[in-house]
């Protein structure tokens, strides 16, 4: 179960409307690598994890990477509320708003709808973990291209907050999956797995 | 070949008795400085040693 709380995690500081930009960011809001990935990703894992460790630092993250969603969400409404169309259109917006208008939608920087095939769920914990640990890297290297396609002050400051956490979340995976792997030696699985 | 077989096997190579070759490990973190709770919100995170900001613009 989840409570909501009505603040977001990092503050949203725009200077102004940046529909480029806007369009940027939609890489981590609905891409492949995004927080929206990270947060269904890592939820959806939990169950077949081993150890108590394990599913509480998959609960733990995935719930962060969904605050995570939730202020890129804010960065894009900020980045795009009140513009004109036409303004759209010529930013390359003109696509979203035909099938959209003004609404958010999980898409990737380039239009394609996200999708679970961006994410990967498997009982077995060390193939799961190190996808984790590749997701957190990827993530953060998507946050290092946007940060250097923004010239708002505000944007940087929110996205190196952002990425920072990829980069705690990946020192959190990798405890884990010391302690799966300690766990798994001493648990012999019936199907006969050597780790 | 059996696992005896595989322990008389002397590489020349000085591996880390610890380590396994094809395993991926990352040292666990031991808990020491914290910054004041302000400043953690302001980096994203509350450990000093975790503190890697983006620093390199990419070409």
């Amino acid at each position: 179960m989840w409570s909501y709380e009505k603040i977001l995690q990092y503050p949203v500081k725009v200077k102004k409307n940046d529909l480029e930009m806007a369009k940027y960011l939609y890489a981590q809001y609905g891409g492949p690598d995004s927080e929206l990935s990270a947060g269904i990703r890592y939820l959806t894992q939990r169950y077949t994890i081993p150890t108590d460790e394990a599913k509480a630092t998959l609960t733990n993250i995935g719930t962060e990477e969904l605050a995570h969603w939730e202020v890129l969400g804010a960065l894009i409404y900020k980045l795009t509320e009140g513009v004109p169309v036409q303004e759209l259109r010529k930013a390359g917006l003109g696509a979203h708003y035909a099938e959209h208008g003004r609404a958010l939608y999980p898409h990737d920087a380039a239009g394609v709808p996200w999708t679970a095939a961006f994410i990967q769920s498997h009982e077995d914990p060390i193939a799961t973990l190190h996808e984790n640990l590749a997701a957190e890297e990827k993530a953060r290297a998507t946050y290092e291209n946007l940060i250097n396609l923004s010239n708002d002050p505000g944007i940087i400051d929110t996205l190196s907050f952002l990425r920072q956490r990829e980069v705690v979340h990946f020192q959190r995976f990798g405890e884990t999956l010391d302690i799966v792997r300690d766990y798994l030696k001493d648990h012999e699985y019936k199907n006969g797995k050597c780790y | 070949m059996t696992e005896e077989e595989m322990e008389k096997i002397e590489f020349d190579i000085d591996y880390h008795p610890e380590y396994r070759l094809a395993q991926a490990y990352i040292p666990f973190q031991i808990y020491e400085e914290h910054y004041e709770p302000q400043e953690a919100l302001k980096k994203g995170t509350l450990f000093p040693e975790l503190y890697h900001p983006y620093r390199q613009e990419k070409y």
